[in-house]
Parts: C-alpha cells; sequence; structure tokens
C-alpha cells in the first residue's frame, strides 16, 4: 500500500510518532521527524530520551501506538515488509551468532533478503572489503575484538544495499580509534548515497558525523537543525563560571535572573555552573565579571568558547547531556 | 521456501558445531546403549523396551537441543535481525523447527545399530522394529515442537528447556492420570495422548492414523510458536 507522499522531497517522515508501553509509560511522544534523502540524521539526547524506541518504530520492531512512518511512498507501519527490504537495521548490541564466520552471517543475511546465489559472492566481497574484514572472513565470529564484531554487524545490515541504514548508538562502548573508523564507514556509505539515521548521546559524533541533528528528550523532540543552526540558536558565546561558595553571595536563580536584565547577556542558565551567553564581542567578558564583582560574587573558574551542542541542550531541555 | 532453506541450514550447522549438541548426543547415545545392553543380557530379541525406554530419555534430551531455538536469539538480541528482514515468522518458526528435527532424528539413526547387531545373533522381527523406530521419530517430533514453542515463550535459555521438559512431563502425567479421572475426561486425554499412538506403533502396527495424529501435533506446536513470534514481533 502507498500513500503517494514524497510530496514535500523529504526521504522519511514521521508525524505524531507516539509510543506508550503497558503501564502508562509514555516513552515517546508525539514526534515528527523529516529525513531527508542521502543526510545523516541524529537523534541526540540522554538514556531514557526515547530515541531508541523512535528508531525501534522506524524499522518495524515495535508498533507505534499512534502516528505514522512513511519511508518514500511506503507507510511503514501499513506495510512492514516492503519497508524492511528498504531498511537496514544495526542494533545496540552486537547481534552476531558466535560460532558463525563472517561469510556466514553474511550469507545468511544476503539468503534472507533474497539476493540471487549468483550474486552473493560478489556482494560479500564487496561489503567485506567495506568494513575490512576480508581477511578475516572465514574465521569464527568468538575470535573477533569488539570493534571487528561492530563492523561485521554494520555489514550485516547493508548487504541488501538498504536505502536507509539505521544505527542504534553505533559507537556505544567503543575505543575512539574503532570510533573514528566506524564514522569513516558511516561518511563513505552517505557518499555511496545511503540515507543514515542514527541515535546518539555522544555530542562530538553528533557534531562531526551528522548532517541534521534532533534533540530529544522526555520522548519529545526539543529543537532540530544542523550543528551550525542549532549552536547559533544559542545566541552568542558562552561564559560558563564555577563561584566560589560564599554566604554573602545571592542564590544562583535569584542572581540568573538579576545578569538577564543585562544588555550585553542573552540569557543565563544557572545549574551546579552558571552559563552566562553573551553578545559576541571583545568587551562583553570583562563586562560579566564586573557585573559579578559589583554583585560581590567571587568566580573560581571559567571557560569562554563559542556554544557546543552541550549548550543547545542546556538550552532546550534545561538540563546538561553530560549530567 | 528460500528464506526457510536459509535459517535451516544456519540452525542445522550450529547443531554440528555446538558442545551442548554433542554432549546431550552423548548422553543419549549412553542410555540407549545401556538398555540394549540389557536387551543382550536378557536375550531379548526385540527392540519394543529399548525404543519405550527411549521415549523417556528423549522427554528429558529434546528440551536442550530446543531451548536455544527462539530464546538465545530473543536473549543476545540477534532475533532483531530477523525481525528486521523481510522474512515471514512462518518460515523463521518451520526453519528452525526443520534443523532441529533433522538433528534429533540424525541422532536416533545412529541407534539403528541395534537392531542391526540383534538380527546378527538371531531371529528378529522387523516389523515391529520399523514401526517402533517410526513411532520414536515421530514421538520425538512432538517433543522438538513443544520444546520450541516453550522456547518462543520466554527469552531465557535455562527456562525454555525446564519449561519444555515440563510441558512434556504433563502431556505423560496426562497419560499416567487417565486411569484416576472419569470416564468420559479418560476418553479425551486417550484421544490427545501423544503416547497412546506409541503402544501399537511398538508392536507393528503402522496406521495412518496415527502417522496423521503426530504430524497434525506437530503442525499444532508450530503453529502455536508462529504466533507467539508475532506477539513478540510486531507489538
Amino acid at each position: 500500500m502507498t500513500t503517494g507522499n514524497s510530496v514535500s522531497g523529504d526521504f522519511l517522515v514521521a508525524s505524531g510518532l507516539t509510543k506508550v508501553f503497558d503501564g502508562g509509560i509514555r516513552a515517546v511522544d508525539g514526534v515528527d521527524l523529516q529525513i531527508r534523502s542521502g543526510e545523516i540524521f541524529a537523534l541526540l539526547g540522554p538514556n531514557g530520551a526515547g530515541k531508541t524506541t523512535t528508531i525501534r518504530m522506524i524499522v518495524t520492531l515495535a508498533r507505534p501506538t499512534s502516528g505514522t512512518v512513511i519511508l518514500e511512498d511506503i507507510d511503514v507501519v501499513k506495510v512492514p515488509d516492503s519497508a524492511r527490504e528498504r531498511i537496514g537495521y544495526v542494533g545496540q548490541e552486537v547481534a552476531l551468532d558466535r560460532s558463525l564466520t563472517a561469510r556466514e552471517h553474511l550469507e545468511l543475511q544476503a539468503g534472507l533478503y533474497h539476493i540471487p546465489p549468483s550474486m552473493q559472492a560478489e556482494r560479500i566481497g564487496e561489503i567485506l572489503d567495506l568494513v575490512e574484514l576480508t581477511d578475516r572472513a572465514d574465521d569464527q565470529v568468538r575470535t573477533f575484538s569488539g570493534g571487528m564484531k561492530k563492523r561485521l554487524d554494520l555489514a550485516c545490515g547493508l548487504i541488501h544495499r538498504p536505502r536507509l541504514l539505521v544505527l542504534d548508538e553505533p559507537t556505544l562502548g567503543l575505543d575512539i580509534q574503532t570510533r573514528t573508523r566506524i564514522w569513516q564507514f558511516i561518511r563513505t556509505l552517505r557518499e555511496q548515497g545511503t540515507t543514515i539515521l542514527l541515535t546518539t548521546h555522544y555530542l562530538e559524533e553528533a557534531d562531526q558525523l551528522c548532517d541534521r541533528i534532533a534533540i530529544m528528550d522526555h520522548g519529545k523532540i526539543q529543537t532540530c537543525g544542523t550543528p551550525a543552526e542549532l549552536k547559533t540558536s544559542v545566541g552568542g558565546d558562552v561564559v560558563t563560571l564555577t563561584l566560589v561558595e560564599d554566604d554573602a553571595r545571592p542564590e544562583l536563580e535569584q542572581l540568573a535572573a538579576d545578569l538577564r536584565g543585562l544588555p550585553f547577556i542573552r540569557d543565563v542558565v544557572a545549574t551546579d555552573r552558571m552559563l552566562i551567553y553573551i553578545e559576541p564581542g571583545q568587551d562583553s567578558v570583562p563586562k560579566v565579571f564586573k557585573s559579578l564583582t559589583d554583585r560581590g560574587v567571587h568566580v573560581d573558574r571559567f571557560t569562554y568558547s563559542p556554544p557546543s551542542l552541550d549548550d543547545v541542550f542546556l538550552k532546550f531541555t534545561g538540563h546538561s547531556l553530560r549530567d | 521456501m528460500l528464506k526457510t532453506w536459509c535459517i535451516y541450514k544456519k540452525e542445522l550447522k550450529s547443531y554440528f558445531i555446538s558442545p551442548i549438541a554433542y554432549v546431550v548426543t552423548g548422553a543419549f547415545l549412553l542410555l540407549s546403549g545401556l538398555i540394549f545392553n540389557a536387551l543382550i543380557q536378557y536375550r531379548l530379541a526385540y527392540m519394543a523396551p529399548a525404543y519405550g525406554n527411549m521415549g523417556v530419555y528423549l522427554l528429558f534430551i529434546v528440551p536442550f537441543l530446543t531451548m536455544r531455538l527462539l530464546a538465545e536469539e530473543k536473549r543476545r538480541q540477534t532475533i532483531s535481525l530477523l525481525f528486521t528482514s523481510p522474512v515471514s515468522n512462518t518460515a523463521i518458526v518451520v526453519g528452525k523447527f526443520l534443523a532441529c528435527y533433522t538433528f534429533v532424528t540424525l541422532m536416533l539413526c545412529i541407534t539403528l545399530i541395534y537392531p542391526y547387531i540383534l538380527s546378527q545373533f538371531g531371529d528378529l522381527d522387523m516389523g515391529p522394529v520399523k514401526s517402533g523406530f517410526i513411532g520414536l521419530v515421530l514421538l520425538a517430533g512432538c517433543y522438538v515442537g513443544i520444546g520450541l514453542f516453550a522456547s518462543s515463550l520466554v527469552a531465557d535459555t535455562m527456562i525454555a528447556g525446564v519449561l519444555g521438559v515440563g510441558l512434556i512431563v504433563m502431556l505423560y502425567l496426562m497419560e499416567m492420570a487417565k486411569g484416576w479421572v472419569g470416564d468420559k475426561a479418560s476418553v479425551i486425554v486417550e484421544y490427545i495422548s501423544i503416547y497412546r499412538p506409541q503402544q501399537d506403533l511398538l508392536q507393528g502396527l503402522l496406521n495412518s492414523k496415527d502417522i496423521f495424529f503426530y504430524v497434525s501435533f506437530m503442525v499444532l506446536t508450530i503453529f502455536a510458536s508462529i504466533r507467539m513470534l508475532e506477539a513478540n514481533r510486531w507489538r
């Protein structure tokens, strides 16, 4: 069944996607997403934000309580089998049988996606090449390192050349070298025309790898845009302050409210630290310090930087992703 | 069909490289060998007692082979690879059932050496041997079906194994309890008992009704497993 969607040119459109589990837990609450063809799109958020549940609905592992997912012209909820032909999914946990070899895994996947036997050997060779496992193709998975298993897992999701590759926390628990390698594979796939949707709670991953990011918290999309757009939306540079504990010091909330009224300050967020978003310009920082000193506040440590995705996260959710 | 074949091949291969499968097969052959030894010692030239006992051993052996079929996939989340591919629940369940049934049948085929040895020492009536063996293979198929169904219920292999044994023992006890229940209940128990046809088969009476009964029972357990998988796949 088709819907004749794609009028907007979006590759995948999720509308009002909601998942309520038994007991009334609303894991995903009215998520709207538009993913464009050929982009790397990330759902960024802390554990429990609803990222995994969202993609489980997109890859047909979970049925939405309400809402729709349209992949190109296919309604994923109504015609899951057709959608499965076009989606490659790599879960958070490595889904491999330790007793099988890399080649056997790929042969099984090729069979399940009915790739003709005459084409299988060539396709498997290509994929093994891509994930740099050609020389280990006939070794059992039990002899593989964590990074190799992840690469093979990725290969299993790619064997049928999916139009959409969905990766749930693709670099979770991997060392920095393997992580960089996985990023490189993902970029290569994008260059080959694959659209990629991934979840992550690594700010660096979202920032460096992705074309667009949706920040998710408490089951909802809080904001969405390119990394640059999101950072710009914070407005100005960020001064992060750790204040000296002092009985005479005013309460942080009160101080924040006080500072918000100053013309060179765009916004102030007070948690255990104080984040002050200031107008770009050389004289804003000294003005901040003067204002604080005038109010009897002493600074223990401070950093001054352009806004990061964590600042974006903090602005839109009221808490830091690093917390 | 091709997808069922892919799953069948993968599962069957898993058995041949699994140490548990070899341990279980070794245990079964040891126990059946002891029974065969007793036949020799008592100079009994018929296989019915051995097949009867093997049926009881299979009761405990088969769930060890079926317990991982679906429960292990769920525990290790490899089931998501199957669930996100365009493969039907029927192909998954049938492929796994046939793989396990093939392995159990091959294991039982090794015991064909016993009647061959007996036939070397005297006149062995081959009718009851053939029908008894067919009965054993059919009974094993029912056990595989029950074990597979147990494996579809949970995501823990040990619990799946214990549950499988429990379900089979329950059927076994139902058979034993038929004498204690009323006449009407006894008829029902008799009708659904997977052990009733065994008596005829061990005596050399092979009829299509019994074969149909066993095949139907297997189809029923496969269907129940498919339904369970559907409930897990898209909820």
